[in-house]
């Protein structure tokens, strides 16, 4: 398993209540990219949906599973190590691979190919490293920050190109998570930083859904 | 807007046409409102059809389209797709 989050113990509830709130705009930011590609046919918008709805259940598993391990710690104070180190365990690696896996789906359709080889090699090329990791929390925090990198510099771009105030927000956003991948990367070692990047990501998150807000009541 | 039509934008347009005749159009009218070459007239008509956006109707005078419920969604909606394309850079 290697290192673990260091979460402040006043945070854990927060951190839940944050899980479930980026589960909800993920989701419902999914929900639209379906309707429009139901409406339009356009392909970009399905991968797109698809990514989102893969990494909204990974917040609502990371939301859930911490709930569950708060519930039990609080009903019996001596929770055995074998059932912390499942529910913790279970929770994580599952939260990882739906994260990363939203991630890759998102990388993909900034790619622009059709082909399903391309996806199946960034799935590879991504998953299999963790057969090897000594230290998979690391890994999974320095993987999503190259995928999110990519994906922030591909937002940048496409805001160069256009430079209007919806891109710019959404630019910004992307820019943000990936901020907060640092901070949740550096949390093994500072407690903080564990909540801000919680925080970057509310406000990241709080961004995307006032766009998709303004975009509805045009 | 880009020099070159987007997608959308051409079947906007399309759709537009038809919906001008109150929903039933020859192909040369949709020829002339929308713009395009023939061959990429026809490859839109059939992308449209096989989507479910219109349907073709033969008689003696020929061929005429008219639009289906999906078709007049996507008018109405034309706006929200596209902004909602644009702002997350799905295009």
């Amino acid at each position: 398993m290697g290192s673990v989050y260091i979460i402040p113990q006043w945070f854990f509830s927060y951190d839940i209540i944050l899980n479930l709130i980026f589960g909800v705009i993920t989701l419902l930011v999914s929900l639209y990219a379906f309707k429009v590609y139901k409406l339009s046919y356009q392909i970009k918008s399905k991968i797109f949906g698809f990514s989102f709805f893969l990494i909204s259940i990974a917040y609502f598993i990371r939301a859930i599973f911490i709930f569950i391990l708060l519930s039990k710690l609080s009903a019996s104070k001596a929770l055995s190590l074998t059932s912390f180190t499942f529910w913790f365990e279970s929770s994580l690696y599952l939260h990882i691979f739906f994260f990363l896996l939203g991630l890759i789906t998102l990388v993909y359709m900034t790619i622009g190919s059709k082909g399903f080889k391309l996806y199946s090699l960034l799935s590879l090329l991504t998953f299999s490293p963790f057969i090897f990791a000594q230290d998979t929390l690391h890994l999974f925090n320095l993987l999503s920050a190259l995928l999110l990198v990519y994906i922030f510099y591909y937002y940048l771009t496409t805001y160069l190109n256009v430079r209007n105030l919806r891109q710019f927000f959404i630019m910004l956003a992307f820019g943000l998570i990936f901020l907060s991948s640092i901070g949740f990367m550096l949390s093994v070692r500072y407690s903080l930083s564990f909540v801000v990047g919680d925080l970057l990501n509310l406000i990241a998150y709080v961004i995307i859904m006032i766009n998709l807000i303004v975009i509805r009541k045009k | 807007m880009n020099k070159k039509r987007e997608r959308l934008q051409v079947i906007y347009d399309i759709l537009e046409a038809i919906k001008e005749k109150n929903g039933r159009i020859k192909p040369t009218h949709i020829l002339y409102k929308s713009n395009l070459s023939h061959q990429m007239m026809d490859e839109y008509l059939k992308e449209l059809i096989a989507s479910d956006f219109v349907i073709e109707s033969k008689s003696k005078d020929g061929k005429t389209y008219s639009l289906t419920q999906k078709g007049f969604d996507y008018i109405n909606k034309y706006k929200l797709i596209t902004d909602f394309i644009e702002s997350f850079g799905l295009k």
